[in-house]
C-alpha cells in the first residue's frame, strides 16, 4: 500500500507543471488568435501565408507574459498548500490522540512512522526506543528502509549519539550538528545519522529520561522542515513519549505478571513436592520396622529348618515372606530417594563412562534375555556438573525399563549428545519391546503406575523427578516398534540464571513433561 | 560375648535379643540412646546395634558418645532410613558398619561375630 501512493509533494509538484503547461499552450493559443483577429479587422490583412510569424510573436507575448501569471498560480498554490498543512496538521493530532491509547509499542511505534510517511510526505520515520532487556535503544518501527536494515540496530546507552541527545534535549539536525564538532567526533556522528537514514532526530524525552527518538528524513531538495513544522514536530515528541513511556510500563508490567505466575507455579509444585517426601520419610519409617520383625520372624523359622521338621511348602512360604517384604522396603526405598538432599555432592560427570558403567552392571542379565545393546555417543561430550549417584539412579532406571519392556530378544539404543545450540545435554533410551499404548502415555510418570507385575512403577516417576531437579524434561517418543525415552538436561540450570537477570522473555522453553503430567 | 542391641521398638529388641541368645551371645537391650549409654559404661559391651531414628537422643549422637568413652566398643548402626549423608555422617564419626531393616539375619549374624573374633586378635595398638 505504501508503495501505491505517491508522497503528497511529488503530486503537488507534477499538478504545477500540468497546470503551467496546459496555461502556457492556451496562452500561445489565445496571442495568435488575437494577433489574427486584430490584422485582419484592422488591417485587412491575412496572415495566413505567415503562420510561423505569428506563432513565434505569440510565443514571445507568452514568454513575456508568463511571469506574473507563474505569480498568481504560486499565490494559489500557497493557498492549497496551505490547506494541505491543515490537514496535516489534523492528522498529527488524530495520531496523538490515537497513540494515547494505544498501549502496544510496537503498533504504536508502526502507527506513528507510517503516519508520518504517508502524510507528512517524509522519505524515512524510524523510531528509537529504549529495550529494557537488552538495555539498549533499538528502532522499533520504520518507514522507507529495508526491515533488515533496521531490525538489529541498536546504540548502547554510552553511545555518543545517544549522550548528545540526552545532553541537548533538542531536535538533531545533520548539518548542523555535524558542523560543530572536530571531524573524528563528527565522523562517528555522521555515521550514526546514516544508519538510521535520518538528518532529523527528535528526542522523547519523560521527565528527565531519555525514552526514545523519532528520526526523520525529509523529502524534496531542501531536505529541512521550516521552522512552524519543527515547533509542532517537538511538540509531538513530547505527547509521542509520554505513550511510549506508558507502553513501555505495561510491557514491562505484563512481564513482571508472567513472572509472578511462573513462580507461583512453581512454589505450589515444591510444596506438594516437599510434603511428598516428607510423607515418604514417615511412612517408610513407620513400615521398615513391622516390616524388619516379620521378615526376621520368617528368617528364622527358615534357620530353624533343620531341628523343626516341617514339609516343604511351609519352608516356599517362609521363602515368600522374606522376598516380598524385602519388594516392600524397595517401594519406600525409592519413595525415600525424594526426601535425599540431591544437590548436596555436585561434580563433573562423564556422561559416557556414567552410562558405560551403568550398562556394564547389567550386562550379564542384559545378555540372558537376550537383548542387545547398541550405544552411541555423538562427540563431543563436555562433562556435566551434576550428582553421580541421582544420574546413575535416572539412568539406570530408564534403562532397567527398557530391559523390562523387551523381556527377552530386542535391542537398545542409548545415545548421548550434546547440543551446542542450546546447551543441553541429550539422553536417549530407546527399546523395541512392547511400546505404550496411547491411554498409557500421560501416566507412564505417575507414582505407582505400572503395567508389570511386581515392579513398584516408581521407576519412571523417579527418573522424573530426578531430571527435574536439573531443570531438566523427560519425555516420551512412541516408535512403529517400541519406545523412546528422551531426558534433556540444561548445561547451567535455569533457575540460577535468573537470579542473576540472564535469559529473560521469548526464551522459555516448553516443557511437555509438564503437560503429560497435568493431563 | 556381650552384645547391646539399641531400639526404639520393643519388638525389635525382644526378636533381636531371642535371636542371639539362641547363639549363645550375652544380650542386653536398650530403648533409647541414653539408657544405652548407661549400658555402655555399667556392662562394657563388645558390641553394640544401634538404631538412628529413636526420639530423644539420636543414634548419631549415641554413636559419638560411644566412641568417645569407649573407642574400642565396635558399632554397627541399623536403620529403616539410610540416605547417601547419613551413610557418610555415621562413617566419618566411626561406626564400624551400617545394615539396613530389614535385616539379613545371616549376614547380622556374621557381621556381629565377625567384630567379635576381630576384637579378641591382638590389637595393632
Amino acid at each position: 500500500m505504501r508503495a501505491m501512493t505517491l508522497p503528497l509533494r511529488k503530486r503537488k509538484r507534477l499538478l504545477r507543471v500540468a497546470i503551467l503547461t496546459g496555461a502556457i499552450a492556451i496562452f500561445v493559443f489565445f496571442f495568435y488568435s488575437l494577433i489574427r483577429f486584430a490584422a485582419l479587422r484592422l488591417f485587412a490583412y491575412d496572415f495566413s501565408s505567415h503562420e510561423i510569424g505569428v506563432l513565434l510573436a505569440a510565443a514571445a507575448l507568452a514568454v513575456l507574459l508568463y511571469k506574473p501569471f507563474d505569480y498568481l498560480t504560486l499565490l494559489f498554490f500557497k493557498d492549497v498548500v496551505f490547506r494541505s498543512s491543515g490537514k496535516v496538521d489534523s492528522a498529527l493530532q488524530n495520531l496523538a490522540r490515537a497513540a494515547r491509547t494505544i498501549l502496544d509499542r510496537t503498533e504504536l511505534a508502526n502507527l506513528v512512522v507510517n503516519t508520518f510517511g504517508e502524510t507528512l510526505g517524509v522519505r524515512v520515520a524510524s523510531i528509537l526506543a529504549f529495550d529494557r532487556i537488552k538495555a539498549c535503544y533499538r528502532v522499533v518501527s520504520a518507514f522507507g528502509i529495508k526491515t533488515s536494515d533496521w531490525q538489529f540496530l541498536d546504540l548502547k546507552e554510552t553511545d555518543p549519539f545517544v549522550q548528545l541527545l540526552k545532553a541537548r534535549r533538542m531536535p538533531l539536525e545533520r548539518e548542523a550538528v555535524v558542523k560543530s564538532f572536530s571531524w573524528q567526533e563528527a565522523n562517528h556522528l555522521t555515521h550514526d545519522f546514516e544508519k538510521l537514514h535520518a538528518s532529523l532526530v527528535i528526542p522523547m524525552f519523560y521527565d528527565e529520561a531519555l525514552v526514545g527518538s523519532i528520526n526523520l528524513l525529509p523529502d524534496g531538495s531542501s531536505k529541512r522542515f521550516t521552522a512552524v513544522q519543527m515547533r509542532f514536530l517537538v511538540e509531538f515528541a513530547c505527547e509521542a513519549a509520554i505513550a511510549f513511556r506508558n507502553a513501555a510500563l505495561y510491557e514491562e508490567l505484563k512481564h513482571s505478571n508472567q513472572e509472578l505466575m511462573k513462580i507461583q507455579s512453581e512454589l505450589l509444585y515444591s510444596a506438594q513436592h516437599s510434603a511428598i517426601a516428607q510423607l515418604a520419610v514417615g511412612v517408610a519409617h513407620e513400615i521398615h520396622n513391622p516390616l524388619t520383625i516379620i521378615s526376621g520372624k520368617a528368617q528364622v523359622l527358615l534357620l530353624k529348618r533343620d531341628q523343626i521338621a516341617y514339609d516343604g511348602q511351609v519352608e516356599e512360604v517362609l521363602k515368600t515372606i522374606v522376598k516380598q517384604t524385602k519388594r516392600a522396603v524397595d517401594i519406600t526405598r525409592k519413595l525415600m530417594m525424594f526426601s535425599d538432599s540431591p544437590k548436596s555432592t555436585r561434580e563433573w560427570i562423564d556422561f559416557e563412562e556414567l552410562v558405560n558403567d551403568t550398562i556394564a552392571l547389567l550386562s550379564y542379565q542384559v545378555s540372558l534375555d537376550q537383548i542387545q545393546v547398541v550405544k552411541r555417543f555423538i562427540h563431543p561430550i563436555p562433562k556435566w556438573y551434576g550428582n553421580v549417584g541421582e544420574l546413575r539412579e535416572a539412568f539406570l532406571n530408564l534403562f532397567l525399563n527398557a530391559v523390562q519392556a523387551i523381556g527377552t530378544n530386542g535391542t537398545i539404543e542409548v545415545s548421548v549428545a550434546y547440543r551446542e545450540l542450546d546447551q543441553v545435554m541429550e539422553l536417549k533410551v530407546s527399546d523395541s519391546g512392547v511400546g505404550i499404548p496411547e491411554n498409557h502415555l500421560a501416566r507412564v510418570f505417575q507414582p505407582f503406575f505400572t503395567t508389570r507385575e511386581g515392579a513398584t512403577g516408581l521407576g519412571l516417576f523417579l527418573v522424573q523427578q530426578i531430571v527435574r531437579g536439573y531443570d531438566g524434561t523427560i519425555r516420551t517418543e512412541r516408535r512403529t516398534k517400541g519406545a523412546t525415552f528422551v531426558v534433556e538436561l540444561p548445561a547451567a540450570p535455569r533457575k540460577e540464571q535468573d537470579r542473576f537477570g540472564h535469559r529473560h522473555g521469548g526464551e522459555v522453553r516448553p516443557d511437555p513433561s509438564a503437560l503429560i503430567e497435568r493431563s | 560375648m556381650k552384645l547391646l542391641i539399641v531400639d526404639d521398638e520393643v519388638e525389635i529388641c525382644d526378636f533381636l535379643k531371642s535371636f542371639f541368645e539362641e547363639r549363645d551371645y550375652q544380650v542386653i537391650t536398650a530403648t533409647s540412646g541414653e539408657e544405652a549409654l548407661e549400658w555402655v559404661e555399667k556392662a562394657k559391651p563388645k558390641v553394640v546395634l544401634l538404631d538412628i531414628k529413636m526420639p530423644g537422643m539420636s543414634g548419631i549422637e549415641v554413636l559419638e558418645a560411644i566412641k568417645q568413652k569407649e573407642p574400642g566398643t565396635k558399632v554397627i548402626m541399623v536403620t529403616a532410613i539410610e540416605t547417601r549423608d547419613k551413610i557418610e555422617q555415621c562413617l566419618r564419626l566411626g561406626a564400624d558398619n551400617y545394615i539396613t531393616k530389614p535385616l539379613s539375619l545371616e549376614y547380622l549374624e556374621n557381621d556381629v561375630r565377625e567384630k567379635i573374633e576381630g576384637l579378641s586378635r591382638p590389637s595393632r595398638n
